[in-house]
């Protein structure tokens, strides 16, 4: 028995078969990337749609140190062991207070390490700095650190005053004065009381440091990263 | 003959030149104050903390046999911040535990610091946190390494014949030795003991308001106070207590602190001139007690 197909048959046979072959021709040619463009991806630029706002400007740190609890002249000895106190106690102030005005995120592991558990739960409770106002901008930041000669340098005092307010044009500003009392076990300072006072400024008028002074610092956009090590002297 | 004088010169020679020089001096021990812990566990989370703070009557030459000529409680509420400072007489007429009554002062000469801190326990029934002891020297050297202490004296004193104080009425500053003198003055006031008891007491509230004006200023300076402390001291207390005693003292304002004399009444005890403590005491204990505050 033989197959005899109709003529009009095979006139739609040959159109079906043209029609999915031009199909098949077409999905292969779009699929082929012209040569000498790379893929998209997420690391494309041109792909990323979020760009990075800039920081906010801070004021330069004016941080002193000086020796304290020392009844007549300090010796060449209590000299050298509050100097090597220095740094680690710099540090420790600026971690602390960067955490608590300019990385929040942070505050909580730096509570961690530099308080102790009763001081950092008071801390946490205390309201101190601005965490409703997004990021901080400060027109003035310093410290003055106490640490005491006698008994190894093992206790320390510092007394911190910071203006600040939200990055934003009327932003109410505020005054910030802490005072840390810290202690040392090895080569560990730990803050183990602290007061705060912290009260709204009139306007910005009234900020006698604008962010002018010292306006940022060297290299720094405001994303300085905290200390790895408090130990190792730092000159920001 | 001259052969035994020879001998006997010699050996006052080495005894007056070697002795002195075999363990400390009695004006080492006279001068020191000394700071303990009256329990072995120190709670630091009760909210109340108590100091006996003792002023003996030792002094160079007579280190080791010592009446307390002052005796005060000192309370801290940490959760209220006041205090008060309660003065017990020295005469007061007590039971002293394993001894039997005497006067209260006693008991640091037949049992130190640590049977003191039970008799006024035990008087009390106020739980003692730690004891601090200090002698004539001590008291005036702290005092003078400080730079004195301003004090109101209500009415002059002339004392000459008695401890040597002579102040004018009025706000002034005492330097070390008017503080001590001021401080053990009773012949001079018609009130004899109890009256010297409140002035001592009136003396630690104005030392806390001395503290809390200097640190107000530069809160670093309450690390001249421990060192000008810990120099004049011996201590069975770490230096973290001492520490965290100073920071409790920086935030107590004096008005916030008390000063109360135990109510007494004058009396004798066969030829002992004492006083016996009122039963309205009671009341003031319970209170001191339950706040840590007058």
């Amino acid at each position: 028995m033989s197959l005899v197909v109709p003529e009009q048959t095979k006139v739609w046979l040959l159109t079906g078969v043209a029609a999915a072959a031009a199909l098949i021709v077409t999905i292969l040619v779009l699929g082929t990337n012209p040569p000498g463009k790379p893929a998209a991806s997420a690391n494309d630029p041109e792909v990323t749609s979020v760009t990075a706002e800039a920081p906010p400007p801070q004021a330069k740190w004016k941080i002193t140190t000086h020796v304290s609890g020392v009844p007549d002249e300090v010796t060449k000895a209590q000299a050298r062991t509050v100097a090597r106190q220095r740094p680690a106690l710099v540090a420790l102030v600026k971690d602390v207070y960067d955490a608590v005005f300019l990385h929040r995120d942070r505050l909580p592991e730096e509570l961690k390490q530099n308080f102790t558990a009763a001081a950092a739960r008071a801390f946490r409770r205390s309201g101190a700095g601005a965490a409703r106002a997004g990021v901080a901008s400060t027109s003035y930041r310093s410290a003055e650190i106490g640490i005491g000669a006698t008994d190894g340098a093992r206790l320390a005092v510092a007394t911190v005053s910071i203006r600040a307010g939200a990055d934003k044009p009327d932003a109410s500003r505020f005054l910030h004065r802490s005072t840390l009392w810290l202690k040392r076990s090895a080569a560990d300072w730990r803050v183990v009381a602290f007061t705060i006072d912290q009260a709204p400024l009139p306007d910005r008028a009234d900020d006698g440091k604008k962010a002018g002074d010292g306006r940022g610092e060297k290299g720094d956009n405001g994303k300085r990263r905290p200390s790895g090590d408090r130990k190792k002297a730092r000159n920001r | 003959m001259i052969n035994r004088c020879a001998a006997l010169v010699a050996f006052l020679i080495v005894v007056c030149t070697v002795v002195p020089l075999v363990g400390e001096s009695p004006q080492t021990i006279a001068a020191k104050p000394l700071f303990g812990r009256v329990h072995e566990s120190y709670d630091p989370t009760s909210g109340k903390i108590f100091v006996l703070a003792i002023g003996n009557d030792a002094r160079s030459g007579n280190p080791d046999r010592s009446l307390a000529d002052a005796i005060h409680i000192i309370g801290i509420n940490t959760k209220t911040m006041k205090g008060g400072v309660l003065n017990l007489p020295r005469d007061s007429w007590v039971n002293i535990p394993g001894q039997g009554s005497a006067k209260i002062n006693e008991a640091l000469f037949r049992g130190g610091p640590e049977l003191l801190a039970r008799t006024v326990e035990n008087l009390t029934g106020i739980r003692l946190d730690y004891w601090v002891m200090v002698g004539f020297e001590g008291f005036e050297s702290i005092i003078k390494e400080l730079h004195g202490v301003v004090m109101n004296i209500p009415r002059a004193v002339n004392d000459i014949g008695g401890s040597g104080a002579v102040l004018r009425a009025g706000v002034q500053k005492l330097k070390g030795y008017q503080a001590l003198a001021y401080a053990r003055a009773r012949k001079a006031f018609s009130g004899g003991d109890v009256a010297r008891t409140t002035h001592q007491g009136d003396m630690l509230v104005a030392l806390l308001r001395k503290l809390r004006k200097e640190t107000a200023a530069n809160p670093a300076s309450l690390l001249r106070w421990i060192a000008v402390t810990r120099e004049h001291a011996r201590f069975d207390i770490t230096a973290d207590e001492m520490f965290r005693l100073g920071i409790l003292g920086t935030q107590l304002g004096a008005k916030d602190v008390g000063n109360v004399t135990v109510p007494v009444s004058l009396g004798w005890v066969g030829s002992a001139s004492v006083v016996f403590i009122a039963p309205g005491a009671r009341s003031i204990y319970a209170r001191f007690k339950k706040n840590a505050s007058l």
